[in-house]
């Protein structure tokens, strides 16, 4: 291997295992990110106020994930995180009608399992 | 209105400038050489300075992720940029911006942060005087298409999709730095404009692009192309480009000096954007007296209303004419164009049909016209 080359090789693997550790922090960090989905969605649909809170709590985590994971490799994360957000940004400003809330709880449970399969420990 | 309007007279170059530092000699060596015949492409070493092209930007990223910070900043630097700072807020990157100068060359800036989002952060950075041309690339979901239009009129000159691409980073990167190559261009001529103009007057490119920094949603042609590039085409139909012509351009031309000239062009550019101000728009100057404004998502336009709101707003530029003993030039109105969804036309041509429209409506003499009080 020419010494160009070997250099390359080298400047790649330290990108890989940077990346990697990013990876391991993402993973670390996923269970304060489930904490706060699951606090909000226990208030989903506990009055008008509580509901858009929550809503407005889950849509902004999930987008958050899905900016994370899917640049960190972890697309069936990010793609899951988004399709929810997504969701939460089709529902009328705020409000989540009756015939949706089981669907949109659904959704949000889950990522949580998604998300819980990719915890690691500290 | 005090308008700060730079010429960007750079077509008329024949060498690329260093980026970075740029320095009083470097100035005085670029100018020289651009305007002594004897010494172009006599010095070697001097040439050779002045192709001279730094590959890397000073980045400042901001995004309320650290993950996502730490992740860029690893991606920066496969790239090149090693000198990429990163903070987790809007206000923190201000104080950089504010405390720095010009160190950073660059931005990139997430749109959905709190408690200021990137499109606020984009106005204040754009309020500094010497960010007002930093190139800044949003980041940003698919789904913010609203917001990258907002983050546009804001002042931004790109967007970055996440999750991050390597290969989109790259692109958007080498855009951001021709952007800054444009800009530093433009700087250099500017501020020898202000020290020689007699000497320069006459290599002011008439037909050049001139940079409205100082008027509201005005942006550089390429910034213009990349956001037209960048729509859909359904999209893109819903829009409008609106040709402005200031006729008798090249008679204020040949008469001004070219900074007054550009304020000229400035003012009247500002005028124009007060009279869309009821549509979220944004504005280029290509030259030759030209003014072409993009109207987003607007594509039933009341050109009588648009008519009469400039009217309005060019009288109230008649005092400063009036005292400078000069007539207020007239502006012709091209009919607004649009991009088919399957025609021929790209999304990249609609500034020059509406051009060309804005210059058909000065032939046919349908021009607002405004004569100083004798």
């Amino acid at each position: 291997m020419s010494g160009a080359a070997a250099k390359t090789t080298a400047a790649q693997g330290a990108v890989e295992q940077a990346l990697a550790g990013l990876r391991r922090d993402f993973c670390k960090g996923l269970e304060e990110r489930i904490c706060r989905i699951e606090t909000a969605r226990v208030s989903l649909g506990a009055g008008a106020q509580g509901t858009a809170r929550a809503l407005s709590v889950i849509s902004a985590e999930a987008h958050r994930i899905s900016g994370v994971a899917g640049s960190l490799g972890l697309a069936s994360i990010g793609d899951m995180a988004r399709d929810l957000e997504t969701a939460i940004e089709g529902l009328p400003r705020g409000v989540l009608p009756a015939e949706r809330g089981a669907e949109l709880d659904m959704q949000v449970e889950r990522l949580l399992d998604l998300l819980e399969e990719h915890l690691v420990d500290d | 209105m005090h308008c700060k309007n730079r010429l960007n007279i750079a077509e008329s170059c024949e060498f690329a400038l260093p980026k970075g530092e740029i320095h009083e000699k470097d100035t005085i060596l670029w100018v020289s050489a651009l305007f002594s015949p004897n010494s172009i492409g006599n010095n070697r070493r001097e040439n050779k300075k002045i192709t001279e092209v730094r590959e890397t930007m000073r980045i400042l990223a901001v995004d309320d992720e650290q993950i996502f910070c730490d992740l860029l900043k690893t991606r920066l630097k496969q790239l090149g940029h090693t000198q990429v700072k990163t903070v987790l807020s809007g206000p923190d990157a201000l104080k950089i911006a504010a405390a720095e100068g010009n160190a950073v060359e660059c931005f990139i800036v997430d749109i959905q942060m709190k408690p200021m989002d990137g499109i606020e952060l984009v106005r204040h950075l754009r309020a500094i005087p010497h960010h007002q041309a930093t190139p800044i690339v949003m980041l940003s979901a698919l789904s913010d298409k609203s917001s990258i239009d907002a983050a546009f009129i804001a002042g931004a000159n790109d967007y970055i999709t996440k999750p991050l691409d390597m290969v989109e980073l790259k692109i958007r990167l080498e855009m951001a730095r021709k952007i800054l190559d444009e800009r530093a261009h433009a700087q250099l001529m500017h501020q020898h404009l202000l020290k020689q103009e007699a000497i320069l007057y006459p290599s002011a490119n008439f037909d050049g692009e001139i940079l409205l920094d100082e008027v509201d949603g005005a942006v550089s042609m390429l910034s213009m192309e990349n956001f037209l590039l960048k729509q859909g085409s359904i999209r893109l139909r819903q829009s409008s480009a609106i040709g402005f012509h200031m006729v008798g351009a090249e008679t204020y031309f040949e008469m001004l000096e070219p900074t007054y000239y550009a304020t000229l062009i400035g003012d009247i550019a500002q005028a124009i954007s007060q009279s869309l101000s009821a549509f979220p728009h944004m504005l280029v100057c290509p030259g030759s007296g030209d003014i072409v404004a993009l109207l987003i998502d607007e594509s039933n336009v009341d050109l009588q209303n648009i008519r009469s709101n400039l009217q309005h707003q060019l009288e109230t530029l008649r005092p400063r004419f009036t005292a400078v003993d000069m007539t207020l030039p007239e502006i012709s109105i091209g009919e607004p164009v649009r991009t088919g969804l399957f025609g021929k036309h790209g999304p990249t041509t609609l500034v020059s049909r509406a051009r060309r429209a804005g210059q058909a409506a000065s032939r046919a003499g349908s021009n607002i016209s405004f004569r100083a009080v004798a």
